[in-house]
């Protein structure tokens, strides 16, 4: 019956590591803006430099 | 241009005359214009053309064959200048990061309003080489631009963006904000770790509900135990932070908020859930701390997530430039506003907005006072007479001699008024307040009763139920019930364009019984007039000389004039001699034919017409007739001023003088005593307290920035805006000009809503005297914690949110 400590322990680990990544989304300003992307997904050529801006 | 012989135009036979009165569309915006044999593409004015050569170099035209594309016409484009970016000390204001090979700026462009605005944008590095990247943020019609000032300096920046139809719009209280953004993360993480710690506590919690006992295997409970304590240790100390600071100041001044007992019950679940793990007496209240601050948070996010498009706080500042050109003994200096003084020459070009009060220094020119009072005509000035503050040049060069500063001028020194000094984003609703006060102290009267009562028959259970009152008595449905129904009303209104700062405002809206409204621009358009003309009938050839001679004028009256006349087509005759006089009016030589329209004291007008007419059209020296127009009222103004009148004292105040008293009367049915005309921006402040002297809660409904005193004075200030990019002061709500005929439906709304929350506070209540009832008899279990507390809580929320919308459905 202990066996499922472990699993306590992965599935809390795994947890940890959403949480991480929430914390990263939030701080990379990926909600910020909620409405550009949808539009520039949708055009068709490359733009010639990437447009990709870190803050 | 091409020439057209006049014989063939004097006499029309028919309506469809020539070929040469063709449809043509300008080739950027889409409007009709001129036709242009010369070249294909043809444009309705030089800004359009600019704007699509430059596309058309860097091959850029796929930005036309966007299908939603509706492109505003650049004929009435202003021209800004921006010499004062050159300026070093300002530069550093603005850029948020500086090295010598990359520069990031953030502009605020107000005219993105499509796809391929953004595209076009973002493909700004193919139109310079020193343009190294550009994000637009559509929403916030911001631009972030990233740039090599080697190559390409912060004016040129600004020009460029400017030349294809995209001023930026520079002022220095943005500037100075520009990191103010990252503020609302915090609560995002706290509700965050709020939410990832009540998650996994209720997993660590269920093998206990599910009837694990100590019996079956005291080793997994305890270590369960301990994860869940430490899982409630970030919760109390960094995600339920905010309350214990807003609760501690409430205390200090004896203010008691809802924050105390929600505190309170947060530190006893804690202390408690701490004392029963480590004594191994017991699980612990884990999962419902964590649960009720989960909830709180979201709450709190909820009623924050306002319009961040519209700013609601915006003063004369963020109005004005952000630097003006000082005419010197040495020359021309550009400096910044805060730093002109009484005394100070400055240059004004065409589009300037005068900063401070002063003197006109050169010969002749034109006023637009527009924004200070929502009257679009142009006012005459001559050298030595007094101009104001917000009033915009229009005309050639020239220059102003100060005597007043910025801050000491007749608009500005409005802002000086102690009704701007209260506080800005002070969000508490009242209604919260006064329950918090009771509720506070009902729930230390009754855990102080508990106490007391098992202290004399039982001490074993004295504390547990003493402490479980604290824990399931905390307000979390009772604090919900605000930020969920007025959170809700805000967000529906705001889809039927009527944006309310907070949920504070939308409160205030049920309080009010008085109502205050300003003339100019707010119950009268701004710009729509009816015009009319009367006089010699005038042929299809006189129609065109008379649109030839308006169209390339920016004046408002000349705007009238032509669209009054504007069939649909134009046929292009040669000008010569053409002459604006400021105060006059127009003339030229269209195609030999010498063509004055202005005012009287240009042309003979017979006396009766005199009086009619606004402005007089002569041709060849025999007069023709007049154009006559006069403001129309706002459509849906008298209907809302007759629900106004049904709820209170209705009053008008005005900045004009009283000639249209009786007009005014009879139109809105309202007594003349209660109209009061000739008021300056500080009387109507000062009336708008007198009122509140009275008791009376005050509804005001402005416009410009002479209503500016009076809409933060007013309990509920509300600022009518034909465009949402304009400038609008500082106020609790902006409704879109042509949602007027609405106003009435969706303030009942907002009044109505109120009751809803009353009854939101009957649900959470209920829950709270079940709650209640476990608690002082000593038995409230974990388990029944962990179902009644986010029960609650969630009946409330969807109890705001889906009556606020039931409700709507009916606007």
């Amino acid at each position: 019956m202990r066996i499922i400590l472990v699993l306590i322990f992965l599935s809390l680990i795994l947890a940890l590591l959403f949480l991480a990544a929430f914390f990263w989304a939030v701080k990379n300003g990926q909600y910020e803006d909620d409405h550009t992307p949808s539009i520039r997904i949708l055009w068709e050529d490359k733009k010639p430099k990437d447009l990709s801006q870190e803050e | 241009m091409t020439l057209h012989p006049p014989e063939q135009q004097v006499i029309p036979n028919n309506k469809n005359t020539s070929s040469i009165i063709a449809q043509a569309r300008c080739a950027h915006c889409g409007e009709p214009c001129l036709p242009n044999e010369e070249q294909t593409p043809t444009f309705c004015c030089e800004g359009c053309q600019t704007v699509y050569e430059i596309l058309d170099k860097n091959n850029l035209c796929d930005y036309y064959s966007s299908a939603d594309l509706a492109l505003t016409s650049l004929k009435a484009k202003e021209n800004l200048h921006f010499e004062y970016l050159d300026d070093d000390d300002l530069q550093n204001q603005i850029l948020f990061f500086r090295s010598p090979n990359i520069s990031r700026v953030r502009f605020d462009l107000p005219t993105i309003h499509c796809a391929a605005c953004i595209w076009l944008l973002e493909n700004l590095p193919r139109l310079h080489d020193g343009i190294i990247s550009a994000t637009v943020h559509f929403i916030e019609k911001e631009i972030h631009v990233s740039f090599n000032e080697s190559i390409i300096s912060l004016r040129q920046l600004a020009e460029l963006l400017d030349k294809i139809g995209y001023p930026p719009l520079i002022r220095l209280d943005k500037a100075q904000k520009k990191q103010s953004s990252n503020h609302s993360n915090d609560l995002i993480y706290q509700i965050g770790v709020a939410g990832f710690a009540f998650g996994n506590s209720m997993l660590f919690s269920f093998p206990e509900y599910l009837g694990l006992t100590k019996d079956s295997d005291p080793f997994i409970l305890q270590i369960l135990g301990y994860l869940n304590l430490s899982l409630g240790i970030p919760v109390l100390f960094y995600s339920a932070r905010e309350y214990f600071i807003s609760a501690w100041k409430g205390l200090k001044i004896r203010d008691y908020n809802l924050d105390i007992p929600i505190v309170v019950g947060a530190t006893t679940l804690f202390v408690r859930s701490a004392y029963e793990i480590i004594s191994q007496t017991g699980s612990g209240y884990m999962d419902s701390l964590a649960g009720f601050l989960f909830f709180l948070l979201a709450g709190k996010w909820f009623q924050e997530r306002t319009y961040k498009q519209i700013a609601f706080d915006r003063d004369y500042q963020s109005y004005f430039p952000i630097a003006t050109t000082k005419i010197t003994t040495e020359g021309f200096e550009n400096i910044s506003l805060p730093t002109l003084k009484k005394g100070d020459e400055i240059l004004l070009k065409n589009g300037d907005l005068i900063p401070a009060d002063g003197l006109l220094h050169c010969a002749s020119t034109a006023i637009d006072y527009s924004f200070v009072s929502g009257e679009s005509a142009l006012i005459p000035v001559l050298k030595g007479e007094k101009v104001y503050a917000g009033g915009k040049w229009h005309g050639q060069e020239g220059s102003v001699l100060l005597n007043e500063s910025v801050s000491q001028s007749y608009l500005t020194q409005l802002w000086n008024d102690p009704a701007f000094q209260k506080e800005g984003n002070n969000v508490r609703v009242q209604l919260t307040g006064q329950i918090s006060k009771y509720f506070t102290f009902t729930l230390f009267a009754i855990a102080i009763l508990t106490l007391i009562y098992w202290y004399s028959t039982d001490k074993s259970i004295a504390l547990n139920a003493f402490t479980a009152v604290l824990i399931v008595a905390c307000p979390c449905a009772v604090a919900l019930s605000v930020p969920f129904t007025y959170g809700n009303v805000l967000r529906i209104l705001g889809k039927k364009h009527f944006f309310i700062k907070n949920v504070a405002a939308v409160e205030a809206i049920s309080n009010i019984d008085t109502f205050v409204f300003d003339k100019t621009g707010t119950i009268t358009s701004s710009q729509i007039q009816e015009s009319k003309y009367e006089g010699k009938p005038l042929s299809p050839y006189e129609i065109d000389l008379i649109l030839n001679l308006t169209a390339s004028s920016t004046h408002p009256v000349s705007k009238t004039i032509y669209d009054y006349f504007f069939k649909g087509n134009v046929s292009t005759l040669q000008i010569t001699a053409w002459e604006e006089e400021i105060g006059k009016g127009l003339k030229a030589v269209i195609d030999s034919h010498q063509i004055n329209i202005g005012s009287a004291k240009w042309i003979q007008v017979p006396g009766e017409d005199r009086e009619k007419g606004n402005v007089f059209i002569e041709i060849d020296g025999h007069y023709k007739g007049y154009l006559s127009y006069h403001r129309t009222w706002r459509d849906g103004a008298a209907p809302f001023m007759d629900w106004a009148k049904s709820k209170g004292e209705t009053y008008i105040l005005s900045g004009d003088n009283d000639n249209e008293r009786e007009k005014l009367s009879q139109y809105f049915k309202l007594p003349t005593e209660n109209m009061y005309f000739k008021q300056t921006p500080t009387d109507k402040l000062a009336f708008i307290k007198t009122l509140q002297l009275k008791g009376r809660k005050v509804f005001m409904l402005g416009d410009g920035l002479n209503d500016a005193g009076a809409l933060r004075q007013a309990n509920f200030g509300m600022v009518i805006s034909e465009n949402q990019n304009n400038f609008t002061p500082a106020s609790d709500a902006i409704l879109a000009a042509s949602k007027l005929d609405k106003l009435a439906a969706n303030l009942t709304y907002a009044i109505k809503s109120k009751k809803l929350v009353y009854l939101a506070y009957g649900f959470a209540l209920i829950y709270n005297a079940i709650g209640l009832y476990f608690a002082v008899q000593g038995t409230l279990s974990p388990v029944v914690a962990a179902i009644l507390m986010p029960t609650s809580s969630i009946t409330v929320v969807i109890w705001g949110l889906s009556t606020t919308a039931i409700f709507a459905r009916k606007l």
